[in-house]
């Protein structure tokens, strides 16, 4: 039989047993789907962190992280260190209670100086961002994230509004960039920033800020200003010699191959998990056909009675699941497209499927089928007419 | 046309004795003739059809299709020349299920190097020449016993063999769908077709123009009949 009429002939018996086909191209379809849906998302979701990170850390950026960190450790490692292009602290508070006539909203409030739009890469959207003399007189001004904006004044105009953090009366005097959901899983757009002094004075009374930043001049020795921060600020600690430090530093280097990790462990994750579904619908299909087979016995005696070789009827059993597998993988290619477009609107994550992702799912398919077709073929093909016939 | 030496066949089964189908079969059929193989069953017959059809091989014995001989070829000649040279109709008719008139009759042609245009003009042909123009696209779900036979019949001249061999053809039928049949075999035989039939049924029989008895693996020519 030749090549067309095979595949015509496939067609038409995968179409006579709709419910059969239906059965043998579920595994197909959840596997491919699965891979296209991973790989759409999972490039999407590590763009995104890496971008996030980028946003966070910015090239040539160092983190400083200690419960002992005061401003005037910053001052005086910016100081020691003629790299630093600039510096500036950050005073995390965690959840607080923000309210805003009757409506009461749990927010991140955190404390900035005024030159933190550009060392902590976060600038606002609209109204003015924290001044120095706002950080001078520690006024109670505050910045807040989109969302919460949202939630709080719906379309009304927030800037000049007063909200309090804490019962603290508070001034909105910007809206920042919108940031979306953090690596931390964090809402990022429900920030609430104010000026460090402010935080300091009025929210925690503390001089410990916990968080600082550094820019410094050249983005590939990071590692060794790390090595130079930790030196000054041990120094400032009195930790002691063999003393484990009391403070951790994130450079942006590291940051990036934690994103590069992150991305790796997710593709390889979704590319077993697939393997596995498909090697399960491998074996579906194969036992399915073997039942086919014995079911079609007396088609396959008539066939060969007919004149039908060995080959031809090995052949036709074969294109039978590669056909069913195949059109089972272009489903599942379609599916897995829908399910990352869905899953990537509910988080803001981009689609990126890659060429490379599909042809894969139309090569795992086409094998799936060749492989599940193998065994049921063979043994369609050593049919005896005489018995097959009887 | 058909012209078979000393053939023999035996099987075994696990456990019992050596069982001698045929032994030492010599027959022939000619060209155009309409041959009826009667025997009661065990006799040997679907054997020796079996082996005519080349679908089952001798074990010993020659065997000439169209002055060539046969017995020795691979399994995918044979399968060539079963497709080229024999028409198979058996008790079970054997149509595919789900699948129309004209798509069974299709089926042999499948398996050849015609064109798609030449199998839907012949397999329509060959149903018009067995009665079943109006049945064209009928499942066999749809068609009665006689109807389903017929469309067999249409298959199995469908490439045009050299033989067409009819297996108990008649055996699955009520008496006039059977009688039918063999009107229909009659005809076919008088348009030129070769048919070797294979029946216990001696008035079945009757419809053929030379009648071979079979008992015990071995031929006997009953009696010649004057063509009809």
């Amino acid at each position: 039989m030749n090549e067309i009429r095979l595949i015509q002939s496939s067609f038409r018996n995968l179409a006579r047993f709709k419910l059969r086909s239906f059965f043998m191209s579920i595994g197909v379809a959840v596997g491919v789907a699965t891979l296209i849906a991973g790989n759409s998302l999972g490039g999407g979701a590590a763009q995104k962190i890496s971008d996030q990170i980028d946003r966070m850390f910015g090239p040539g950026t160092l983190l400083i992280g200690s419960v002992e960190l005061k401003l005037p450790d910053l001052q005086a490692v910016a100081e020691q260190m003629d790299q630093v292009v600039a510096y500036a602290p950050r005073l995390m508070m965690g959840e607080k209670g923000i309210q805003y006539a009757g409506t009461n909203e749990q927010a991140g409030v955190s404390g900035f100086s005024a030159n933190a739009d550009y060392v902590w890469n976060r600038s606002v959207i609209d109204g003015r961002y924290i001044s120095n003399r706002d950080v001078d007189r520690a006024e109670r001004v505050a910045l807040i994230g989109t969302k919460l904006k949202e939630t709080l004044f719906a379309d009304a105009d927030a800037i000049g509004e007063e909200i309090q953090i804490d019962s603290v009366p508070f001034e909105v005097v910007g809206i920042l960039d919108p940031l979306g959901i953090d690596p931390h899983g964090d809402d990022r757009d429900m920030d609430v920033y104010v000026p460090i002094s402010t935080a300091q004075r009025r929210l925690v009374n503390s001089d410990v800020i916990g968080n600082g930043k550094l820019v410094v001049s050249d983005a590939d020795a990071v590692d060794q200003d790390a090595d130079q921060v930790a030196e000054i600020l041990r120094d400032r600690f009195q930790i002691a010699e063999g003393e484990p430090d009391t403070f951790r530093i994130y450079t942006s280097k590291f940051a990036g191959q934690a994103a590069v990790k992150a991305k790796r462990m997710l593709s390889v994750y979704v590319m077993l998990a697939a393997v596995v579904v498909l090697l399960v619908a491998a074996v579906v299909i194969s036992s399915i056909m073997l039942v086919v087979v014995r079911d079609r016995i007396a088609e396959i005696g008539l066939r060969k009675a007919l004149g039908a070789t060995r080959r031809s009827i090995a052949m036709q059993f074969l294109c039978e699941s590669t056909m069913v597998s195949l059109i089972a993988g272009v489903a599942g290619i379609v599916l897995g497209l829908g399910i990352a477009s869905v899953i990537a609107q509910r988080y803001e994550i981009p689609v990126n499927p890659t060429l490379l992702a599909v042809s894969l799912a139309v090569l795992a398919s086409v094998s799936v089928g060749i492989l599940s077709g193998i065994i049921p073929a063979r043994r369609a093909a050593s049919l005896d007419p005489v018995e097959s016939l009887r | 046309m058909i012209k078979i030496r000393n053939l023999c066949k035996s099987f075994q089964r696990p456990g019992e004795v050596m069982l001698k189908v045929l032994h030492e079969v010599d027959f022939s059929v000619d060209e155009g003739e309409f041959v009826a193989i009667v025997g009661p069953s065990g006799s040997g017959k679907t054997t020796l059809m079996n082996i005519l059809g080349l679908l089952d091989r001798p074990d010993s014995g020659e065997y000439e299709l169209q002055g060539k001989p046969v017995a020795k070829l691979s399994p995918e000649e044979r399968a060539r020349v079963r497709n080229e040279a024999i028409g198979f109709v058996f008790q079970q008719f054997h149509l595919l299920p789900k699948t129309t008139a004209t798509e069974n009759v299709e089926l042999p042609m499948l398996y050849s190097a015609r064109s798609d245009a030449d199998i839907q003009k012949k397999a329509r042909e060959a149903l018009c020449r067995v009665g079943l123009e109006e049945r064209l696209t009928h499942y066999p779900s749809e068609l009665s016993g006689g109807q389903q036979q017929r469309v067999a019949i249409a298959r199995a001249m469908v490439n045009d063999p050299s033989v067409i061999l009819a297996d108990e053809p008649t055996g699955n039928l009520d008496q006039k769908s059977g009688r039918q049949i063999m009107k229909l075999f009659r005809e076919l035989n008088r348009n030129g077709s070769t048919i070797l039939l294979i029946t216990h049924d001696n008035a079945v029989a009757n419809a053929a123009s030379r009648i071979v008895h079979i008992d015990n693996g071995q031929l006997t020519e009953a009696r010649m009949q004057v063509a009809s």
